[in-house]
């Protein structure tokens, strides 16, 4: 692939101690597109996805974001490069109301420093009824709020800050299937807005109806990259546990 | 008449919703209750300038910021001994003889030190601050025990210096004056917390550290800050407190931190970070207080003050934790 992609990851290698995570990963994102990131226990999506985000520097390879090359050493720095992870727990505070959660690190001031909570009530509302996401007040505790209501005040706020590219962990993870369609109407409005998304997950059920493109790793390996039209869901289920060997036990499952 | 309504009404929910409300109701419940038991001798200026509102503003002082701290997700159980620090020290300054001012500005600086070495300690090492705060009350009050075995006096003009700024009778006698410092504590960090992006980044500090370290707002950072701010601030109502006093002794504010950790409880806040307020801290410290006079004017014997304590915290607790999310359910 091309520099041309937002995000542009080539033969990315990451060791820990002796554990080598990543094993040479060529990774790509277009604009826009959402691409499916799927992979059992411990096959690196999440060493992958931090190697992006600045939280772990790669032991070897580029990261290209933008036409450019970057080595962020700070999730600040691809923060500000436009790059927003989106991880399940940390995404909200649960204490906090809506509007504080919304501009968290980004708080509007008034012309006294304070901050500018009539801007902070209305653009929240705002950033929430474009996505059709209907709650009655920004002052409400975010502990009040559904699991799809909260992935839908993340994936709002990262539209109003425009990032480029939104990273979700296991975005419909303990949702219902009605809160799961709601969450993947949300990802489809990132898309329309231009831009991009990484979906990880272990499950492919939980990415497949969204993506238009579908990465599985295993072992630190990329073992498919592929159009979602050109793929199977059966097709991948069977690549990311890993075929040989575990016949025996697939009898036993079903 | 339909503005009038909607106004009552905004004005009722932000009354119901506020944060501070069950502790607030507390205090109301025990004044009304030491009226019903010894009438208005509660509730003269002797008493409220003398018992309630001399020490309890130095305790209100370092309330605050130990609530503030809390909802930070953090502890500081050395207030005590940093204000026994503080007041100890600030009369040996003294008697060596330094201007007031300076021996002022040395302490404080010292204490904030101090705050800044117990949250190095914490963030950089990873220690529990219940731990390093722990280590630090005891660490410091053997400072002070060691360098202060005897009563400390001090000069009378240095004494003199800081009553005419702290001590001075106001308001026809029912304060002092340094409760107008302790007012213009209050409103500045009731500002911060509540309206400045600092402020929110307390609440998202103890509320998730997760979530606040990848918005970028430096949690770190915050409770450095926090560790500091509640040192320098319980080194001050030390030498707030030993220049009215005109003396201090090596057990001066023994017990103070977990007092003013009921105090923030009693407040709102959580053991556990991420909720609490500047206010309730405020009240529920002048609760305490009022406890305090009230039972040794019913000539209870006061030993019994601490087992009441315990029983409005846990009264408050209660308060706080069934009711007000009920409340805030309905009206939010
Ligand atoms: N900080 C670390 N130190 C040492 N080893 C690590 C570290 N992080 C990950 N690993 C190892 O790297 C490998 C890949 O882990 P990673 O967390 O990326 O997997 P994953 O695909 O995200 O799995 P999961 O679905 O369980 O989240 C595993 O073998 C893991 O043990
Ligand atoms: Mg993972």
């Amino acid at each position: 692939m091309s520099d041309n992609n937002l995000l542009h990851c080539e033969n990315i290698h990451k060791y820990f101690g002796q554990v080598h995570a990543l094993e040479g990963v060529d990774f790509d994102v277009g604009q826009p597109e959402v691409v499916g990131l799927v992979g059992d226990n411990g096959a690196g999506k999440s060493t992958l996805i931090k190697c992006i985000c600045g939280i772990f520097q790669p032991t070897k390879g580029e990261i290209h974001f933008k036409g450019e090359e970057k080595e962020f050493t700070t999730p600040q720095e691809s923060l500000q490069a436009g790059i927003e992870s989106i991880q399940q727990d940390q995404a909200l505070v649960e204490d906090m109301d809506i509007k504080r959660n919304f501009f968290l690190g980004r708080e509007p001031k008034n012309s006294l420093g304070l901050l500018d909570l009539k801007e902070m009530r209305q653009a929240s509302m705002d950033g929430l009824s474009d996505m059709g996401l209907e709650i009655r007040s920004p002052d409400v505790n975010v502990r009040e709020l559904s699991g799809g209501q909260r992935q839908g005040i993340a994936i709002a706020r990262a539209l109003h800050f425009n990032f480029d590219l939104i990273i979700l962990d296991e975005p419909t993870n303990n949702l219902s299937i009605k809160e799961s369609k709601k969450v993947y109407e949300y990802i489809q409005q990132l898309k329309q807005n231009g831009l991009s998304a990484i979906l990880i997950s272990h499950a492919i059920q939980e990415v497949y109806p969204v993506s238009d493109r579908i990465v599985v790793l295993r072992n630190g390996e990329k073992i498919i990259d592929q159009d979602r039209e050109e793929v199977e869901m059966e097709e991948v289920e069977k690549a990311i546990v890993g075929g040989e060997g575990d016949e025996d036990l697939e009898h036993l499952l079903l | 008449m339909k503005q009038l309504k909607e106004f009552s009404l905004s004005a009722g929910k932000s009354i119901l919703t506020w944060k501070a409300l069950s502790s607030f109701l507390s205090l109301v419940a025990v004044l009304a209750f030491f009226y019903w038991q010894v009438g208005d001798i509660l509730f003269n200026k002797s008493i409220i300038r003398g018992s309630l509102l001399d020490l309890g503003v130095n305790w209100a002082i370092v309330a605050m910021p130990v609530a503030m701290l809390m909802i930070s997700g953090e502890f500081d159980l050395s207030v005590g001994s940093v204000y026994a620090l503080a007041a100890g020290g600030i009369f040996k300054l003294f008697q060596i003889g330094l201007h007031p001012l300076l021996s002022f500005v040395i302490i404080i600086v010292a204490c904030s030190l101090i705050g800044l070495l117990h949250a190095s300690i914490t963030l950089k090492l990873g220690i529990p601050s219940f731990i390093t705060t722990l280590a630090g009350m005891w660490f410091w009050r053997s400072v002070v025990n060691a360098m202060w075995s005897y009563t400390p006096t001090a000069p009378a003009d240095a004494i003199n210096y800081f009553d005419n700024v702290f001590g001075v009778r106001m308001g026809g006698g029912w304060f002092y004056s340094k409760f107008l410092f302790l007012i213009a504590i209050f409103v500045i960090l009731w500002i911060v917390l509540e309206r400045t992006p600092f402020g929110n980044s307390i609440f998202a500090a103890g509320g998730n550290f997760e979530a606040a370290l990848a918005r970028g707002s430096k949690p770190q950072r915050t409770k450095m800050i926090m560790f500091i701010l509640t040192s320098t601030l319980a080194g001050f109502a030390g030498i707030v407190s030993a220049t009215s006093a005109g003396a201090t002794m090596t057990n001066t504010a023994m017990g103070l931190e977990l007092y003013m950790i009921a105090a923030a409880v009693i407040g709102g806040a959580s053991l556990t970070g991420g909720v609490g307020t500047v206010e309730g801290a405020f009240i529920g410290t002048f609760l305490l207080r009022y406890i305090n006079t009230g039972v040794i004017q019913m000539g209870i014997e006061s030993k019994w003050f601490q087992g009441i304590v315990g029983v409005v915290l846990l009264l408050a607790a209660v308060l706080n934790r069934n009711f007000r999310n009920k409340v805030i359910r309905r009206f939010t």
